[in-house]
């Protein structure tokens, strides 16, 4: 099977975005591991195209970004939207959203500078 | 000691350019790295040619943008990057820093040094693909660029902007010929032409072949006003296939600053190799000789990239003498014929030739430069024409003679007329000869001041009358130097020292 079928046929086992059980179990059932491999790999792309992940230094601020999670909801209707921690981030808030990153933390404006100040942006 | 004030003061310049903060980031994740090319997923906001950073430092350049992956061909070996790996965007199209200070460096692709000396971080970041400059902006090549090999600028000569090709089989001197043009770029006293840049590009050469031209540039002053671009043989395909057009960004920034500048691309052949290994573990589809479609592309928007601008653009200029392997003297093959095909001439070098003792062992009859005259000073250009008859009749005559029959007076000194043409048209490595001094070994074999000299000593004829001349004529060689044709006054000067100079060299020998 090539990898566009493995992609359609992941598509198919989605309904509103939620992963259908018995779809998955059936198409499981009929297919070799390679292609079971391929179909893996396009499940996980498209749960993560369906899904906006909201990155806070700790959880204790999670109830003090509830504006962020509303305006999120707007921008993407539909996604799925998950908290992860990381301590690096010192204070502010990290979005990803598939393959982009949007980075409002100091943690990444002190490494900013830092780079910049060492010219090691593109050297 | 450092003042604490000058080191704040150094940090608030430096933060002070620091106008924008990095906010979105595109990512990608690697999904496979095989031989120097990383196929990619994300990156979804990536554009073709731009610069790519790995989690581990290395950098790539995307090659391929398909629906799902990106393919990325990388700048190091990337042993550190494993599936799983993250890349980054720079948001930046491929460029390399160019600014005066490179000149007498060596330095890779990439713009790292490789000279044990200092990167160079300041100057104009240089784009490595751009648009060649269009037909408004450019003039017809008029200027020459001296090679300061005798039978090139007298027979092939070669113009400011223009391409030629310098093709021939393995080790008969075609790097050769192209060293010796950069050492004859020393600022000469008395010419009227513009200084020039050089740049030496090496594709796939041994370190230790660039590091003997580096030293000899270097014994001859050279590596003043020369710059030299190298991806050896150790190094990835990648840097391979970069050399030549990290070559031409430097070239590109010196021209728009009205300069000339001579490019040299130490070769092509292995470029063309580099090429078709990218693309075929990039799995595009190959064709003649398993090489992708677009090599003739490839090669031909390099070399457009050599140029003559005209006044209202600067006046700069760029020469291109790409060099080519052959294999078993084949011109025919895929690689020479396209690029044959892109350039203004070639000079053809012929291992027979090599092999008889004839050194440039260049074939005249398979050479041509499609400049031509244009790019030939006034001087040269007088006694040229009547050298190239004489060369052409020497050759047909001399398939005749072969057969041996009987031959009359005339034919047999035109035969003679061309071994001496041929003797005198020879010229060791490293000593390119000024104007002035070709001038004069042309003017006295087209004017038969060597017939009754033997062949075996036209070339020691040649350097001692030279020596002559610099001696008793000093004034001589000024006027020859300026490129005019000489007048009647000093070809009579000139018949009167050779006639002094026989006398002597009869006398000697």
């Amino acid at each position: 099977m090539i990898y566009k079928n493995a992609k359609k046929l992941a598509l198919q086992s989605f309904d509103n975005n939620i992963l259908n059980q018995k779809k998955v179990n059936l198409i499981e059932g009929k297919l070799k591991s390679s292609d079971m491999k391929k179909y893996i790999k396009a499940l996980k792309l498209i749960e993560r195209k369906n899904t906006i992940y909201l990155v806070l230094p700790n959880e204790k601020i999670k109830n003090g970004v509830d504006y962020a999670i509303e305006s999120l909801k707007k921008m993407y209707p539909g996604k799925k939207i998950e908290y992860l921690y990381d301590k690096s981030l010192m204070a502010g808030i990290k979005i990803i959203n598939d393959d982009l990153i949007y980075e409002y933390n100091i943690g990444n404006t002190i490494n900013n500078i830092f780079l910049h100040l060492n010219q090691k942006n593109y050297d | 000691m450092i003042d604490n004030k000058k080191i704040i003061e150094q940090l608030e310049k430096n933060l002070s350019s620091f106008s924008q903060i990095s906010k979105t980031q595109n990512i990608g994740i690697v999904e496979k790295n095989t031989d120097g090319v990383v196929v990619a997923s994300g990156l979804s906001k990536a554009f073709m040619g731009e610069e790519v950073k790995f989690d581990d430092g290395t950098m790539g350049v995307i090659l391929n943008l398909d629906e799902d992956t990106v393919s990325i061909i990388l700048f190091g070996n990337g042993e550190n990057i494993t599936e799983g790996s993250t890349i980054k965007t720079t948001g930046k199209i491929l460029s390399i820093n160019a600014s005066e200070k490179l000149i007498g460096r060596i330095i890779s692709p990439m713009g790292d040094p490789l000279d044990g000396k200092q990167k160079i971080n300041d100057g104009k970041f240089m784009p490595l693909e751009k648009i060649a400059a269009g037909v408004v902006e450019r003039e017809p090549v008029d200027t020459p660029l001296k090679t300061g090999v005798k039978l090139i600028d007298a027979l092939i000569p070669i113009g400011r902007g223009q391409r030629e090709l310098i093709i021939g089989d393995r080790a008969l001197g075609k790097t050769a010929i192209a060293i010796d043009t950069i050492i004859n770029q020393i600022p000469q006293k008395g010419s009227k032409l513009n200084p020039v840049i050089c740049i030496y590009v090496v594709i796939g050469q041994k370190q230790s072949t660039v590091a003997q031209v580096a030293d000899k540039l270097r014994q001859t002053g050279a590596m003043d006003y020369t710059i030299i671009v190298s991806a050896t043989a150790s190094d990835p395909a990648a840097l391979w296939y970069l050399a030549p057009f990290a070559g031409i960004a430097i070239a590109e920034y010196f021209m728009e600053k009205g300069k000339d500048v001579l490019i040299v691309y130490d070769d092509l052949t292995k470029h063309a190799w580099a090429y078709r290994q990218i693309s075929l573990v990039l799995r595009r589809p190959a064709g003649r000789e398993a090489y992708p479609g677009d090599i003739f592309y490839l090669h031909s928007r390099l070399l457009e990239r050599a140029v003559k601008l005209n006044k209202d653009n600067g006046g700069g200029s760029i020469t291109a003498l790409p060099i080519v392997e052959t294999q078993a003297s084949d011109m025919s093959a895929y690689i020479p014929t396209n690029i044959i095909s892109i350039t203004d001439g070639q000079i053809y070098l012929q291992a027979d030739l090599f092999n008889t003792g004839i050194r440039p062992a260049v074939n005249v009859g398979n050479s041509v430069s499609r400049v031509g005259g244009a790019a030939q000073t006034p001087g040269i250009k007088s006694i040229a024409g009547k050298m190239r008859l004489e060369l052409a009749q020497y050759r047909e005559l001399a398939v005749f003679a072969q057969f041996g029959s009987e031959l009359d007076e005339a034919t047999l000194t035109q035969l003679e007329r061309g071994k001496k043409t041929t003797e005198i048209l020879k010229q060791p490595q490293y000593q390119p000869l000024p104007e002035a001094f070709q001038f004069l070994s042309i003017w006295v074999v087209t004017n038969g001041h060597l017939d009754d000299i033997p062949a075996e000593s036209c070339q020691k004829f040649e350097s001692e009358f030279h020596e002559f001349i610099k001696r008793k004529h000093n004034t001589l060689i000024d006027h020859l130097s300026s490129g005019e044709k000489p007048k009647e006054e000093t070809i009579k000067k000139l018949e009167k020292a050779i006639q002094d100079f026989k006398k002597m060299f009869n006398l000697k020998n």
